[in-house]
């Protein structure tokens, strides 16, 4: 086969792992994050070793003094003083090393034995790159193609990653704000929920934007056969918390400002109540159960002459005032884990319209179900039927991640996250977080994370957070991410051979997260207040009229 | 107008043309004949269509006389009548460099392959054969010379160019600003930065 030379080694690089090649690129084929190779020669034969270009730097200069001039272009002075020759421009390229592919390992091996001076650099085919950048194949069985390779035509090298990989070891996509995170989220949810994934999704929807995934119902490009994927929307007033599935901390967490004599009656009460039988009907307790049970401690020690009414008070005035009106936490319903887990069915939690804290102790509180779930049906402690049973791995997506594990404060939801993140994988229960402030998302938190999507980053303590907290992208790719544009993504991590920076696909679905075009809002305003005025007038007018004829009769 | 023979040379692109006095033509060349900066044709072999362009490019003035307090037997006027060719002894001498060829009506700014000979005749190019040797095959301004002059870390090299140019720039109306983008990058070299 023969291969499209680019350029000549000169020699090694700055780092072991690099070396310098010299090339005319007349065709600016030798873009950042393009993979040539080269060839070794030894005992097992040839092989061709891959690297990446990681800088590009131009050898020749024009003089300073040629560009006094913006009138004058430095080639007309080359010209006037004799250089005529127009492949006047040569690059030395630095590329670092990946290494050649071992199908049996399934990953690059480096040789560390770099190219000779003066040996030929190839351009890597995109056959070539197909069958080694990606784990699997386009629309097989655990293959999710969320795009094209950004230094190639789109089409011609397929990213796909291996599902069952990021899945099980969980998602990061980290943008900022603008950058196509939630576009690219829709479109690996798209993939999960194809025909030859059928995956089991949730959606933690702070912003109520993946709504339009419904459309994935009604869409032929994901059916198969008897396979239709079901997409459930729950609105913010649909998402309720059992009373009793909450925590002693979840209850510390709801309640602002407990003192500390607060805090003893409420662990007190909380300690009565799960320990006796409650007034639901399966025998839970409830609010009032805890009401009673607080009112029952204030009691006994006004019998010992001790006065606690005010602290009792004020606990209970606390506890009515979060939980009694709050639509998301009841007595007796709650969201049914076997409801919102099930193979071929995307799940979206709504969870706009509903309070930080009580978003916090909503995903910890499914979060802990789901792990107890997954946990108790692995060691067949739950039987089919029951709702704690769960015989499938699942993921879950959770948007504005810093929200349920912020770097700098102690919510209720870290620990539980933490929890899922560091023992999920043995029990089949992954996590896709997306964050447009890494640096304000817990860095244990994300890296957890084996497979990341990185979009275009500027904030530099965001940079330095993905530097810290994400082993798999070398510096070369995270030195892109401020030039990054919208759509592009450093794929990184354990679902793909090699980190690669790749252009989003189009999304099958609309995507529902669009910013609002302001000045159109704001003209339409005053379109409709002239509207207002005009039959405002008509009915002035002919009111007036009307009084007249009156005043007349 | 004949202004001499080369005499010497320093390099194969320096030469010393010796000025012809007053006993060796018929037309003595004046001062302004062999001045600085004026493009000068030589042709090293006799009927070849290559001539060599140089320009000069600095200037010597000999006289025996120099340093001698001795007595002296004639007076400068009894010399001119009983030994002229004593007198004759004084001259000029110009550096002349070669800056390229031409050839078949075609400039070539570069190294030429064959030198000036002892004895070679230096002729005076005129003010549109200086021209023409400016002027590259589309008709554009050209100084490929310049490059290999400025390298040459001479102090006169770039106040030569300045006067070349200065020459040059009303028969290159279209070239202006490439000129003077030459021109001022010159001047700052020659004049601002040995100033600095």
């Amino acid at each position: 086969m023969s291969y499209v030379t680019i350029g000549t080694a000169k020699g090694p690089g700055e780092h072991p792992h690099q070396f310098l090649f010299i090339t005319p690129d007349e065709d600016g084929s030798c873009k950042i994050g393009e993979f040539v190779f080269y060839v070794l020669h030894g005992v097992e034969g040839q092989r061709p070793v891959l690297g990446r270009i990681v800088q590009r730097a131009p050898v020749r200069l024009f003089p300073d003094s040629f560009m006094a001039s913006p009138d004058v272009s430095p080639a007309e002075i080359a010209a006037a003083v004799g250089y005529v020759d127009e492949e006047d421009e040569l690059f030395e390229v630095t590329a670092s090393v990946m290494g050649h592919f071992d199908p049996g390992l399934s990953a690059f091996v480096n040789p560390r034995i770099l190219p000779r001076s003066g040996s030929p650099i190839y351009l890597a085919p995109s056959q070539m790159l197909s069958e080694v950048l990606s784990r699997r194949k386009v629309g097989e069985r655990g293959s999710a193609h969320v795009g094209w390779l950004l230094s190639r035509e789109p089409g011609e090298v397929a990213v796909a990653l291996d599902v069952n990989e990021f899945t099980s070891t969980h998602l990061s996509i980290i943008a900022g704000t603008g950058s196509g995170k939630s576009y690219l989220a829709g479109v690996t949810i798209e993939e999960l929920m194809k025909p030859h994934n059928k995956g089991c999704v949730l959606i933690a929807d702070p912003h109520g934007e993946y709504s339009t995934l419904a459309e994935m119902q009604n869409d032929d490009r994901f059916c198969e056969g008897d396979y239709r994927p079901k997409v459930r929307i729950f609105k913010p007033q649909q998402v309720k918390v059992r009373i009793s599935n909450l925590t002693l901390d979840d209850l510390r967490y709801l309640l602002p400002s407990l003192g500390e004599r607060m805090e003893w009656i409420l662990t007190e009460a909380f300690n009565r109540v799960q320990r006796d039988e409650g007034s639901a009907v399966d025998g839970k307790w409830t609010l009032n159960d805890l009401i009673n049970a607080v009112r029952d401690i204030d009691r006994e020690y006004a019998e010992r002459n001790v006065d606690y009414s005010s602290s009792v008070q004020g606990l209970l005035w606390r506890i009515e005032r979060q939980l009694k009106n709050s639509p998301n936490f009841d007595d007796n319903k709650h969201l049914d884990l076997t409801e919102l887990f099930q193979p071929g069915q995307c799940t979206v939690l709504q969870l706009n319209e509903i309070d930080q804290r009580d978003q916090q102790v909503i995903v910890a509180t499914l979060l802990r179900r789901l792990l107890k779930a997954r946990m108790d049906t692995d060691k067949g402690n739950s039987r089919e039927g029951e709702e704690r049973y769960i015989p499938y791995p699942v993921f879950c997506l959770l948007e504005e991640a810093h929200h349920f594990a912020p770097a700098s404060a102690d919510v209720v939801s870290t620990n539980i996250l933490k929890q899922v993140l560091s023992e999920g994988r043995k029990f089949g229960v992954g996590i896709g977080l997306i964050s447009q402030r890494p640096g304000k998302l817990d860095q244990d938190v994300l890296s957890q994370c084996m497979t990341h999507f990185i979009m275009r980053i500027v904030n530099p303590v965001d940079q330095g957070s993905i530097a810290s907290a994400v082993e798999s992208v070398g510096r070369d790719l995270l030195d892109e991410l401020p030039a990054l544009s919208k759509g592009q993504v450093v794929i990184a991590g354990s679902s793909l051979n090699t980190p690669v920076i790749c252009q989003t696909r189009t999304r099958l679905t609309r995507h529902g997260g669009t910013s609002l075009a302001a000045a159109e809002e704001w003209d339409k305003y005053f379109e409709q207040r002239d509207g207002r005025k005009r039959d405002m007038g008509v009915i002035e007018r002919q009111t007036s009229k009307h009084q007249l004829f009156r005043a007349e009769d | 107008m004949l202004i001499g023979t080369i005499v010497k040379s320093n390099s194969h692109i320096s030469y010393l043309c010796r000025v012809y006095g007053k006993l060796e033509t018929g037309e003595v060349p004046e001062p302004h004949h062999f001045a600085f900066g004026n493009f000068v044709t030589l042709a090293p072999v006799l009927g070849s269509p290559v001539r060599l362009v140089g320009v000069v490019h600095d200037t010597l003035l000999l006289n025996p006389d120099y340093g001698n307090f001795g007595p002296r037997l004639s007076s400068d006027a009894e010399l001119a009548v009983f030994s002229p060719d004593y007198l004759n002894e004084k001259g000029v001498l110009v550096d002349v460099l070669i800056l390229g060829w031409t050839e078949s009506g075609r400039a070539h700014h570069a190294v030429p392959a064959v030198s000036a000979q002892i004895g070679t005749v230096v002729e005076l190019m005129s003010d549109e054969d200086a021209e023409d040797f400016h002027r590259d095959a589309r008709g554009n301004f050209l100084m490929g010379y310049l490059p290999p002059l400025m390298s040459r870390n001479d102090p006169m090299v770039a106040n030569l160019l300045l006067v070349v140019l200065d020459r040059m720039a009303p028969a290159f109306p279209e070239g202006r600003r490439v000129i003077s983008v030459l021109r001022n990058n010159l001047a700052w070299k020659a004049r601002v930065v040995p100033a600095g």
